[in-house]
């Protein structure tokens, strides 16, 4: 659109929890207090425990480029 | 003299009429007419119409300007209310307001020998007595939650200080139609307009204390110290030591997850200077400007201190580095300001093996067994713990 209104893109915030144990990384939504290298939730793979937040950031849809 | 009728006719010679078989009640005479009365009214007020148009413009800005500054005030006396829950019965937004309009004064550059030192005084002043009046703001909240606080009330008074330049320009260019005013402002304003919507943004991500574009020196250093013993170094900055191939390791960065920047510049003149650690090379990891058409999350290495700021750390970094002979070698992830002040794009993130890499690969090539290297993680660690 020409004259349109630019739409405000939300980025999706993502949390991706390590698995120590078995490697296997997992993503999910961000929840509150999760930081950088914290133990994660428990492992979907193995059910250990011992995890770590490797990244948190926000995921904007393809089209929205800067 | 001529008559009106004769006038006409020549009039309508010239704008190649018919000439001598000019009929003055052809349609085609108002045309003429207006077409040549219109370029004397032009010539007049094109300007004034032009400075409308541009007033207008402005005016439109500065309403989006007004309402994201009270926006930002709004979210920081809602957040200090709710989620900080003081232990005090004041109403916050006094203290906000007031800190909003703190101001500092920059030490003068007549004789600039010196000045950094005095800059550093003045800065130092200036956050020790901002992170006080954050503290009697939200009395009993733990470090994290001030720090945040002060973070959002940092981009508050940022956004503010961006209205009230925009406002003070947009009244003056009215007041005297200067349209050399007008049109600077007019000329910039997309890009304040894109640093507002950075700002607030920014504050979100600070709110729920989620990392930040510039956060990934941080989180490339936090994962080399994560596991190890942490030494204070400086106020808000950590320490670790570690080995790789047979070189020293020394990890610096700020104590995160609390959204601070820490003071490199001190810690390494204490480590260097102060308690005589022999240092050999001094690697930076830290977020940088990208240029329009670069992408985001992109890696370069190259020469120098890469921090930014006001230029304080930077100029202790390299003192001791010269003093000292130290090569400093800079491994940087490109972004723009938005990216470097809101929730850390996916991009960027992604950098993170790549920057480790580049860091790993720098020492050694520039290092043999037996030296050691310090690596400083500059930017906020916001999120980012270690």
């Amino acid at each position: 659109m020409l004259f349109g209104k630019k739409k405000e893109v939300k980025p999706d915030i993502y949390t991706e929890d390590k698995c120590q144990a078995c490697g296997e990384n997992t993503r999910r939504q961000f929840e509150e207090g999760d930081y950088v290298y914290r133990s994660g939730l428990q492992c979907k793979k193995c059910s250990s425990s011992n995890t770590l937040v490797i990244a948190i950031y926000g995921e904007y849809p393809p089209e929205d480029k800067h | 003299m001529l008559g009106f009728s004769q006038f006409l006719s020549q009039l309508g010679g010239l704008l190649g009429g018919a000439g001598s078989e000019f009929d003055p009640n052809s349609p085609l005479l108002w045309v003429y007419i207006v077409s040549i009365a219109i370029i004397p009214f032009f010539m007049m007020y094109a300007q004034k119409f032009q400075s409308r148009v541009i007033l207008g413009e402005i005016s439109k800005s500065l309403g989006k300007l007004k309402t994201m500054k009270e926006g930002a005030r709004k979210e920081a006396v809602n957040y200090v209310k709710t989620a900080i829950r003081t232990f005090t019965s004041n109403d916050p937004a006094t203290g906000v307001d007031r800190f909003l309009e703190y101001f500092t004064i920059m030490p003068v550059d007549l004789d600039p020998s010196g000045i950094v030192r005095k800059l550093d005084h003045i800065m130092r002043t200036r956050d020790e007595r901002l992170r006080a009046e954050v503290r009697k703001l939200c009395s009993g909240a733990s470090d994290q939650e001030v720090s945040k606080v002060e973070n959002i009330l940092e981009a508050a008074t940022a956004l503010n200080m961006i209205y009230k330049i925009v406002r003070h320009f947009y009244l003056m260019g009215k007041r005297t139609t200067s349209m050399f005013v007008l049109v600077q402002l007019q000329m910039v304003m997309p890009l304040l307009l894109e640093e507002a919507e950075a700002l607030q943004k920014a504050i979100n991500a600070f709110k729920r204390g989620q990392p930040i574009g510039d956060g990934i020196g941080p989180m490339v250093v936090g994962k080399m110290m994560f596991g190890k013993e942490k030494k204070l170094v400086a106020k808000e900055t950590v320490y670790s030591e570690d080995e790789f191939k047979g070189r020293k390791l020394y990890l610096l960065k700020a104590e995160g997850p609390a959204g601070t920047v820490g003071r490199p510049g001190e810690a390494i003149t204490r480590l260097a200077g102060d308690m005589g650690i022999k240092i050999d090379v001094i690697v930076m990891i830290d977020a940088a400007l990208k240029l329009e058409g670069e992408r985001t999350g992109d890696v370069a290495e190259g020469i120098g201190a890469a921090i930014g700021g006001i230029g304080v750390e930077k100029y202790q970094i390299e003192d001791v580095a010269t003093r000292l002979e130290i090569p400093v070698y800079a491994v940087i992830v490109k972004q723009s300001i938005q990216d470097a002040i809101t929730i850390m794009r996916k991009e960027i993130a992604d950098a993170f093996e790549k920057v480790t890499n580049t860091v790993y690969s720098v020492i050694e090539d520039k290092t043999s067994e037996g030296q050691s290297v310090m690596i400083i993680g500059v930017g906020n660690t916001m999120g980012v713990g270690q």
